[in-house]
């Protein structure tokens, strides 16, 4: 090679040999020094955090049927940028989409990225929609994951049910308390997208799963709640109350079985419910007790010894001067001297009143307050109230003379059924519990809910001496004779209060009435209590006796059907005394 | 020039380019299938993506009918039913069922029943 030619050669090197170099800094420019800045961009122009929906968990009786469930739903969003024919579009889609083309066209003409265009589309209509876009090479429309809840069995169990509002969040019911379980917890994916918006899948990033709502099991069986439903019902229209509760309770666990009130609300349409139609009434109405509440005071007066069962009480041939008023015996008096028993079951307030005052202002008190009255019970639903028990100090002098038959102590009906139920169990007060255990979609159980004594209340032995006298007002020559169930025997207690005006005093026309009680009386499996505040009837029937006790009998015949109780032959006329273990030798 | 002495002079060192020439045709080789293997990624990426769609869409369609389904024998849809006399159902009397007691409380009954019989068995054979 010429010299002239080597040059030449040696030029041309060193001229590729500077661009190479020029080119090569740029890169480490581009790739070291500003890598942070240039990625970065990158990330916001391609990569994006894809949010990955967990549905949430359903709800279940204690059979596993299914009373709440989500729905998956969808809704249509238009990328306004993407979009190139909206009147082809509109046109195709209109008809599914259920609008009018001219309107849908209008929301489709636009320049924005986000505009939703119809919630809650079903998914098969969806996925219809989405052929027909695919089919014609049309573009720009998002489907966005969405839900619905769906409470299959409409206002059955509505109030301990509640609903959710439009974030998925419970706001009342086990969907309020059970929110966090039921939620489940949303996942996320990052992706990369490529230049038309596609996601190229090998580039895919971090990723965590969706945790699914886990599934909440309650301890309510839909059997039983059909049957206090449709009960409910009927004495609803016929009484018409302003408001019915009934409650059904497991005395041995605390457990709830069902409970309903009236009126009530569908879940599945919220926004179409009155504000009282929606109060769970069984927890947050605020009622006087009336005579139901003579069991505690018996029971009371009982464990302290200073009765026992044939213990005779002066009942003042019904007209008992005390503190400068007159106690009086409604209804079924003048009684001559009774006995506790008989106090009972002819229910006089008297007689009680003299029982409370035997055992002093501050025995019977924290008596009272054993039984679970002035505190919540710890059921877990929203919104439960304490009721009110005013503390010995700040009592009058007659006070004590009317707290004993239900008068200035205030409850809610799940107050008065945990107490009967510490009568019927044996004297334990149970936590009364809706919630049975929370688990997973492979059943696995996430959280267990045990039954829990709160304490013992009274012996076992006033217990039986207790339910020995209900079983009496249940029989004959009780007040409650219309709650006697064939072939089983119940115990029980009428409660008939003069309803209490909001500003002092009390009504004269207006009464609450109500039944508790439980059956078989000797080994109970359910306590349950009924409940009409402000029936329409006339005077002389607005007793408990008359109407919250044939309801009970009501339930109690087609729930021992259902539980496959085995009825007692001997006592199918109703006539029969019990069996009931005693000492007092009644 | 003579002919020869062009023709050494022209000679291309194959020997010598010889490795150069492997290295070229591996890399080559090397940068072809990282495209194409590339290209299969992609492609499998969105088939894999097709596939994920529409298993969440089957799932979730099937979560929809499974909805319909509780809907529509729910308690109280059937319940409805029973009333608008679309299901028939014959009531149960009570004195009709048959309870079934444990095994235990069954064998002590029995035992208690045959205890029975016997002495009435005995005294010549009049019924109770």
């Amino acid at each position: 090679m010429s010299r002239k030619a080597k040059i030449r050669a040696l030029v041309v090197c060193i001229a590729l040999a500077i661009c190479y170099t020029l080119f090569s800094a740029r890169l480490i420019e581009l790739q070291v020094s500003r890598h942070e800045l240039y990625a970065a961009r990158a990330a916001e122009k391609h990569v994006r955090k894809i949010p990955i929906h967990a549905p949430r968990g359903g709800i279940q009786d204690v059979r596993g049927e299914i009373l709440a469930v989500s729905e998956p739903l969808r809704t249509i969003v238009a990328d306004g940028s993407i979009i190139t024919d909206p009147a082809r579009m509109a046109a195709s889609i209109a008809g599914l989409m259920e609008m009018e083309v001219a309107d849908l066209q209008e929301k489709l003409t636009t320049e924005r990225k986000y505009v939703i265009i119809k919630r809650g589309v079903k998914e098969d209509t969806a996925r219809a929609i989405r052929d027909i876009l695919a089919k014609e090479r049309l573009r720009g429309l998002i489907f966005e994951p969405d839900s619905r809840r769906v409470y299959p069995n409409g206002q059955m169990l509505s109030h301990v049910l509640g609903f959710l509002n439009r974030n998925d969040n419970g706001v009342q019911g086990v969907e309020m308390t059970m929110n966090d379980y039921l939620r489940g917890r949303d996942g996320f994916r990052f992706i990369e997208r490529d230049r038309v918006g596609r996601e190229i899948v090998p580039y895919r990033g971090q990723e965590r799963a969706a945790r699914h709502g886990y599934n909440v099991r309650l301890t309510v069986d839909m059997g039983l709640q059909s049957i206090v439903e449709q009960e409910l019902d009927a004495a609803f229209e016929a009484h018409k109350p302003e408001m019915a509760s009934v409650i059904l309770m497991e005395p041995k666990t605390g457990r709830i079985l069902a409970m309903a009130n009236r009126p009530s609300f569908d879940p599945n349409s919220p926004g179409s419910g009155k504000p009282e139609q929606m109060k769970n009434a069984a927890i947050i109405n605020l009622v006087e007790p009336g005579s139901t509440f003579k069991i505690v005071t018996a029971a009371a007066a009982l464990n302290d010894k200073t009765v026992t069962l044939d213990t005779i009480i002066p009942c003042e041939r019904g007209r008992f001067h005390f503190a400068g008023k007159i106690l009086k015996d409604h209804g079924h008096g003048p009684f001559p001297d009774l006995s506790v028993a008989d106090v009972l079951v002819k229910s006089s307030n008297i007689g009680v009143a003299k029982m409370a005052m035997k055992l002093g202002r501050q025995r019977f008190y924290e008596y009272v307050r054993a039984f679970g009255f002035g505190e919540r019970t710890g059921l877990n639903l929203p919104g439960e109230i304490p009721g009110i028990l005013h503390p010995p100090h700040r009592w009058s002098d007659i006070t004590i003379s009317r707290i004993p038959m239900g008068q200035g102590v205030a409850c809610t009906p799940l107050q008065m059924a945990v107490a009967m139920s510490a009568i019927a169990n044996g004297g334990k007060l149970m936590l009364p519990q809706i919630v049975a255990e929370v688990v997973d979609d492979e059943g696995n159980v996430i959280l267990d809910c045990p039954p829990m004594e709160i304490r013992r209340v009274v012996s076992e032995e006033v217990t039986r001496l207790v339910t020995s006298a209900l079983v009496d007002v249940v029989g004959p020559r009780g007040t409650a004779r219309r709650a006697a169930v064939p072939g089983f025997t119940v115990a029980g207690k009428t409660g008939t209060a003069q309803k209490a005006a909001p500003k002092g005093g009390y009504y004269n026309d207006k009464y609450v009435t109500s039944f508790i009680g439980f059956m078989p009386a000797e080994d109970p499996r359910f306590v349950c209590i009924v409940l009409l505040d402000d029936a329409k009837v006339s005077h002389g029937s607005n007793y408990g006796g008359v109407l919250a006790a044939p309801v009970f009998s009501a339930i109690g015949q087609r729930a021992a059907q259902y539980l496959n109780l085995q009825p007692d032959p001997t006592q199918m006329a109703g006539t029969t005394r019990p069996k009931i273990t005693q000492s007092s030798g009644r | 020039m003579s002919r020869n002495r062009r023709r050494s002079q022209n000679q291309v060192p194959i020997r010598t380019l010889s490795p150069w020439f492997l290295i070229a045709a591996i890399l080559l080789v090397g940068c072809l299938a990282q495209v194409y293997f590339k290209n299969q990624a992609v492609a499998r990426g969105a088939e894999i993506k097709n596939l994920e769609r529409e298993i969440s869409e089957t799932r979730e369609q099937n979560k929809a009918l499974y909805v319909r389904i509780m809907e529509n024998s729910s308690r109280t849809a059937l319940q409805r039913r029973v009333k608008e006399g679309f299901v028939k159902l014959v009531p149960i009397a009570g004195e009709r069922l048959v309870h079934i007691r444990d095994g235990a409380a069954a064998v002590n009954t029995m035992a208690l029943a045959v205890d029975e019989v016997r002495p009435v068995a005995n005294a010549g054979g009049r019924r109770p």
